[in-house]
């Protein structure tokens, strides 16, 4: 099947797994740019005349149309996939949900996550006052996210919808760096949803084996 | 007409606007919650339960169904909104460009903006370099916007969407607070477009008129207890360590000394002809944290951010920083000369003081003084590891 379109920045990266695992499961081709420096190829005239907030990833289609946000080519991707209807939710509400969790997890969680790990990769400077307060409110979304997945499975209805793409993506760095064993026991109900997401076929796919 | 919900939060409020304004352009009922108190009402355990994260605006509607996020909710108001389906897109493309633009001002523009104001509306504490990163993350947001509306009406298609809406009641903390008239110039196409949008029927009904920027928010002045004159020819000094009986040693010359010449032996010899141990002391500095650090190029980079965030006590210390080992396997070390006999205020009070040891050095001690002398040079045998980078405070 040819590709639908063009997946443009980094590939070892959050944010494009999201797009491509999306893609993987509603078995649509996309193409990825392996080659792509993050930092550089984002910053050059060319990209910032078509992007001008330098951001990364963008996509773009066959036919010209471009976009940027992860979670908005994700959603595009899926809504030109007719045969899926649970993936975006099969009704108003559920829609409503499962972009509420989108958006709960890219602008209050990732942020607390970023802020807390970052600092520690050297990615970020470390402001003490300003990451402790990033790590209080992590460990409050993990406790909450811990919380909501006592009797669940998915987060929104029954099966996978993107919402777990985005939300279990965004634990990545969360289970590789910084959550130890004694805290993937105390966080059990999110540790078996994110080990259960990174061990379906899309994820793996893409993800490869996620190392604890 | 039933309302379709009631929205809980503040009502003078940009995220409450969103939800609101979107209502009243497809002509539907929405409850508000004008006796709202933000920090009171959303920590109470019954809100809590119903909203673990504490967000708001909340949305509840009349058959019980609830909802947090005020672009979500935006978004979802205006799914149910029958008829007037194209504040949503009228293809996937749309649909999907909308998005894209409630994504950017959520995740991007608004923490960028509120990571601006809130420390000078004094919501946040103020720490300066957050603050100043926030600020220009700020500036090429709205540049960004600038140059993608040059030549639009509307964000997506040719009608209102709720990417309007939602980058609207986003800009509305910059236009009031932030973009004096200079500025609003300088984005002259953002300008324009949010002058459109605050002045079609449904925003204007529920932003009433919105008063520009006469000028920028500054940052809220401590309060400061007027002190008197000093009869002595200085003004209350900025820091103990100006009141100190004047040193024998001048700490410039010595700075001055040491970047002029070779550290080994020319610099050293100086400082060991003309130290002052009354007037000074010597500190070895070492980061609590090696077990964390990865490369060498990212604790280096670690050392200036702490570097810069000495700049109080400039005048009052003097050291090298070093990153020494290799990658996944180093550690921060060096030596301080400061200003007293012990630590300044200056450098405690610093973000990262909490992150290192001090620990008095006797520069009398030959090994110790071994290592003052390596460390500020950089190199040489006394380090304990192999140096790979590092810092000099001047």
């Amino acid at each position: 099947m040819a590709p639908i379109g063009t997946l443009i920045g980094p590939t070892v990266n959050t944010r494009n797994y999201k797009v491509r695992i999306v893609a993987k499961y509603l078995g649509v081709n996309i193409e990825t740019t392996p080659q792509f420096e993050l930092g550089v190829d984002n910053k050059t005239p060319e990209y910032m005349a078509k992007y001008p907030a330098g951001m990364a990833p963008a996509f773009e289609t066959a036919d010209g149309f471009s976009l940027t946000q992860s979670a908005a080519i994700a959603y595009y991707i899926a809504s030109k996939n007719a045969s899926n209807t649970d993936f975006l939710g099969q009704t108003s509400e559920e829609t409503g949900e499962i972009l509420q969790f989108i958006l709960l997890s890219e602008t209050d969680y990732a942020p607390a996550m970023t802020g807390t790990i970052y600092p520690l990769l050297g990615f970020m400077p470390l402001i003490k006052p300003a990451r402790q307060q990033a790590e209080q409110q992590l460990v409050r979304f993990l406790g909450v996210l811990n919380a909501l997945l006592v009797g669940r499975t998915f987060l929104v209805g029954e099966r996978l919808t993107i919402a777990d793409v985005f939300v279990a993506c965004n634990l990545l760095l969360v289970y590789r760096t910084y959550l130890e064993e004694a805290d993937r026991k105390q966080y059990r109900n999110l540790t078996r949803y994110f080990k259960t997401m990174v061990a379906q076929p899309a994820f793996k796919a893409v993800i490869g084996d996620v190392e604890l | 007409m039933a309302p379709i919900g009631k929205l809980i939060g503040p009502t003078a409020n940009f995220r409450n606007y969103k939800a609101r304004i979107v209502a009243k352009h497809l002509g539907v009922d929405i409850e508000t919650t004008p006796q709202f108190k933000l920090g009171i009402d959303n920590k109470t355990p019954e809100y809590l339960v119903k909203y673990p994260v504490g967000k708001v605006p909340a949305f509840e509607s009349a058959d019980g169904f609830s909802l947090t996020d005020s672009s979500v909710i935006a978004y979802y108001i205006a799914s149910k909104g029958g008829n007037n389906s194209s504040l949503l897109g009228q293809t996937p493309e749309e649909t999907a460009e909308i998005l894209q633009f409630i994504m950017f001002a959520e995740s991007d523009f608004t923490p960028a903006a509120l990571g601006t104001f809130s420390p000078l509306l004094g919501s946040m504490p103020m720490i300066k370099p957050a603050h100043q990163q926030a600020e220009q993350q700020l500036d090429r947001f709205l540049d960004a916007l600038n140059t993608l509306v040059v030549d639009r009406t509307f964000l997506v298609g040719e009608r209102l969407t709720i990417a309007d809406v939602v980058v609207t009641c986003d800009l509305i903390m910059s236009y009031k607070f932030y973009l004096e008239e200079a500025g609003r110039t300088q984005y002259h196409n953002l300008t324009r477009y949010f002058k459109a949008m605050v002045a079609q029927p449904a925003f204007k009904a529920v932003l009433g008129d919105v008063e520009l920027c006469k000028e920028r928010l500054k940052p809220a002045a401590p309060a400061v207890d007027e002190t008197e004159e000093e009869a002595a020819p200085a003004a209350n000094p900025k820091s103990k360590l100006d009141l100190l009986p004047k040193p024998k040693m001048i700490f410039d010359e010595w700075k001055r000394f040491y970047l002029n010449n070779t550290a080994k032996p020319d610099a050293m010899n100086w400082l060991w002809k003309h130290f002052d141990d009354e007037g000074y002391s010597f500190w070895k500095v070492e980061y609590k944290y090696n077990n964390e650090l990865t490369s060498c190029f990212m604790t280096n980079n670690l050392v200036a951010g702490v570097c810069n965030r000495l700049e109080r006590a400039q005048k009052y210390a003097f050291g090298c920083l070093l990153t020494l080992g290799k990658d996944n396997d180093n550690m921060i070390w060096g030596y301080f000369i400061v200003r007293g006999l012990e630590v300044p205020e200056e450098i405690i009070e610093s973000a990262d003081y909490e992150s290192f040891d001090w620990s008095p050095a006797d520069y009398k001690d030959p090994k110790t003084r071994a290592e003052i002398e390596d460390c500020f040079a950089g190199e040489g045998p006394a380090l304990p590891r192999e140096c790979n980078g590092g810092r000099i405070f001047k």
